[in-house]
């Protein structure tokens, strides 16, 4: 079995971590992440140049790439920066929702995203909804040659600086069902929008998006009325391979800063790492790392699969690195004792990040349900 | 917790009689901050996607409607150190080591 990346994706890893150790300190992510608008936009220009955010989307919506692989190869260089940029809620999820399900008009939008001159955001997720896909109750109604909608969205990333959004609305059915669900293209203009925003902390900016009698044109809707389910659940998971691939790079990171600090850090007169019980807890890490990256590669493989197998897959990944991430995270900041709970050692803000990548897109728990529930027989 | 709670009492106790706790201090101080770690843990994760927000404090998160839970992650990272400092619990289980193997 060949385990290499192809020659086109090493060249487009070279290429991002080079952007990352040339144009990208901890001094500028943090100071991205701490900024009104939650991410550095000349940066995310810079990286649409290079081609990188086309590399998540196929030829077919206007990019070179879109597969599972290059998802990872991406994320994994997002992850080793600590990148703040929206590489997963305009690019990823809201673009490719746009792609999955637009017409030819609204697939125009695509290349304002690829481009990075429009930034789009997801808006998905409701308060108390829990991981639940089909958890949708804010509302579409139909009113003349158009729709209203009312509701709230919940830890909207980017949406106070985002041009537009994709939303999810029910047209029908009630609050858990499946059918039922809409898609549509909200822009951040539209009236009735109320936008309250607040930092995150992972670093980034996020808000509150409230709906009261957001006024939308027919043209507004994504794909057919009441089916957008499927579409939900497909773009759902390419975000869980991202977000696997973005832990294990982080994941890296952490590690080979903790071995460097075990090498030269020494109390007692020798180096931490001459410690039996310190060796051991560091093996430990290394195994568990290597079986997440392993997870990454089952994930992106899933990708082309058929549903079952596919969903069984991407769970299973969710899962494993949302166990790895917070073990490993709370490992390397032990290790290194009262430095690792300082503000300017990097070390601690990929661990932050580790541990909240679990409350994206589902946690291990509900991953191991999920897992669990596809696997049983109907 | 109940059984962290007698264990508490015990060590009380035994040092109320006039003697001077042993090992049994840094038993206390390893498992109750694994203890209290754990449990900024699961208050984090049962907020799930909410656990998101940072605000400085509840009164901050007032405004967004979030503040029954606005500080729970930040809690938890917080609560990092409590393995860390006052002895790490490395240390500690160095002393109950030598206290009680004596090698």
């Amino acid at each position: 079995m060949n385990f290499n990346h192809t020659e086109d994706r090493r060249m487009l890893s070279d290429t991002l971590l080079r952007f990352i150790a040339d144009k990208y300190p901890f001094e500028l992510r943090n100071a991205a992440a701490h900024s009104a608008r939650g991410y550095n936009s000349e940066i995310w220009s810079q990286l649409a140049e290079l081609g990188v955010i086309a590399a998540l989307f196929s030829e077919d919506d206007g990019g070179f790439g879109g597969a599972g692989f290059d998802l990872a190869v991406v994320f994994d260089a997002v992850g080793r920066g600590l990148m703040v940029e929206p590489f997963l809620d305009s690019a990823l999820l809201a673009g490719g929702t746009i792609a999955a399900s637009g017409n030819e008009a609204q697939k125009t939008i695509l290349d304002g995203i690829i481009n990075a001159t429009t930034l789009a955001s997801f808006a998905h997720y409701e308060r108390s909804g829990r991981y639940e896909l089909a958890a949708v109750g804010t509302t579409a109604a139909q009113r003349g040659g158009g729709w209203t909608l009312n509701g709230t969205k919940s830890v909207v990333r980017f949406a106070e600086a985002a041009d537009t959004f994709v939303m999810s609305a029910r047209t029908s059915g009630t609050a858990r069902d499946e059918d039922g669900i809409s898609l549509f293209l909200v822009p951040a203009a539209t009236e009735g929008l109320t936008v309250k925003g607040y930092t995150t902390v992972d670093g980034g900016r996020a808000a509150e998006v409230i709906l009261d009698h957001v006024d939308l044109s027919q043209s507004a809707l994504l794909g057919e009325c009441g089916t957008g389910y499927p579409v939900i659940e497909k773009v759902i998971g390419r975000g869980i391979v991202a977000l696997c691939a973005e832990a294990v790079g982080a994941m890296e990171v952490v590690r080979d800063a903790t071995v460097e600090y075990m090498q030269t850090r020494k109390q007692f007169g020798v180096p931490l790492g001459k410690f039996q019980a310190l060796q051991h807890r560091m093996a430990e890490l290394l195994i568990e790392i290597e079986m997440a990256r392993s997870a990454v590669i089952n994930a992106a493989a899933a990708l082309s699969k058929q549903r079952l197998e596919r969903e069984r897959a991407l769970s299973a990944a969710k899962h494993t690195i949302g166990c790895i991430g917070q073990k490993v995270a709370e490992e390397v900041i032990q290790l290194h004792g009262g430095m690792g709970m300082t503000w300017e050692l990097p070390l601690g803000h990929y661990a932050k990040r580790l541990v909240m990548i679990d409350h994206e897109l589902g946690d291990e728990d509900h991953h191991l349900s999920r897992y669990i529930a596809l696997g049983q027989t109907p | 917790l109940d059984n962290m709670r007698t264990t508490n009492l015990r060590v009380v106790a035994a040092v109320d009689g006039g003697g001077a706790p042993g090992a049994e201090s840094s038993m206390l101080k390893v498992k109750g901050t694994e203890i209290r770690q754990e449990i900024s843990s699961l208050a984090r994760r049962a907020l799930g996607r909410d656990a998101l927000p940072y605000f400085e404090s509840s009164f901050d998160a007032t405004e967004t409607g979030l503040d029954d839970h606005a500080t729970l992650a930040s809690q938890y990272f917080n609560n990092r150190k409590l393995s860390i400092f006052g002895g790490s619990n490395e240390i500690q289980k160095n002393i109950i080591s030598k206290m009680i193997i004596g090698l």
